[in-house]
């Protein structure tokens, strides 16, 4: 909102500048990018650098110009067969930060990622543990051995689920499981 | 620039979202129709078996004995 306000004292004033895109920006976010200079709009308008693979273009260049790179730039402007590859490559690497194969390179952040995403649930373990020592109650009698068992029997005796469940593995003439 | 000799074939520039649709759709279908054929003819075939085994010689008022001597209802006494 600033900016949209700056942008009509300028026009009010009739102050020269160079383009709208310039003015359109406070002044303390050119102060950040120093003598950068503005390229593109960039992914969200402002004049940031960031190494994308989903939006190659950033807004600003890499490096503030120098004299060496300012003469290369012209001679970009003829024909590019007579740069030679170490003038193309200063060409890139003023504006651009890393190549594509750089900053697509594999960093093995994966393994910590699982790494620390398995210490956590160790800790959980242990908290869990924990719990069941200090805080939790005894459990009820029916999770004894003789209870569950009787539950069992019960539930063959009622021939619970018969024909694909727990009762069809019960041999009724034999009083014993099917073998 | 660089030196590649063997000559590589061309990747697909475009249209890119539709090749990947169309597999996608296709892998689908295929999993759907043999899904399907499993469940139908093998899992559901099965079942029915069980369950026509099951009552084949099934004696429902045996079971209601056997269950009422052994005490497990409260409306039915057991046998003396």
């Amino acid at each position: 909102m600033a900016g949209k306000l700056m942008l009509f004292g300028k026009i009010a004033h009739n102050i020269p500048g160079s383009s709208i895109q310039r003015c359109a920006m406070s002044s303390y976010v050119r102060t950040l990018i120093g003598k950068r200079e503005i390229v593109g709009f960039g992914f969200n308008g402002e004049p940031n650098y960031v190494d994308r693979t989903d939006f190659p273009l950033p807004a600003i260049r890499w490096k503030e110009p120098s004299p060496d790179v300012l003469t290369l730039r012209e001679k970009e402007k003829g024909d590019w067969k007579l740069l030679s590859i170490e003038e193309k490559k200063a060409l890139y690497r003023a504006s651009f930060c890393q190549t594509f194969a750089e900053f697509k390179a594999p960093t093995g952040e994966w393994k910590s990622v699982i790494g620390l995403g398995l210490v956590f649930i160790s800790v959980a373990f242990w908290i869990f543990y924990g719990m069941k020592v200090f805080v939790y109650s005894p459990l009820p009698d029916s999770f004894k051995k003789e209870n569950r068992e009787a539950q069992l029997r019960r539930i063959i005796d009622l021939q619970m689920n018969p024909v694909e469940g727990i009762a069809s593995k019960w041999d009724y003439e034999k009083d014993d499981w099917k073998k | 620039m660089s030196e590649v000799s063997p000559k590589v074939a061309k990747p697909q520039l475009r249209g890119l979202l539709h090749t990947q649709i169309k597999k996608n759709l296709l892998l689908t279908g295929i999993s759907v129709v043999v899904a399907a054929v499993y469940m139908r003819f093998v899992f559901g075939d099965q079942r029915k078996r069980n369950y026509a085994e099951f009552y084949k010689n099934y004696d429902i008022d045996k079971e209601f004995d056997r269950m009422r001597n052994k005490g497990l209802f409260e409306s039915c006494e057991p046998d003396e």
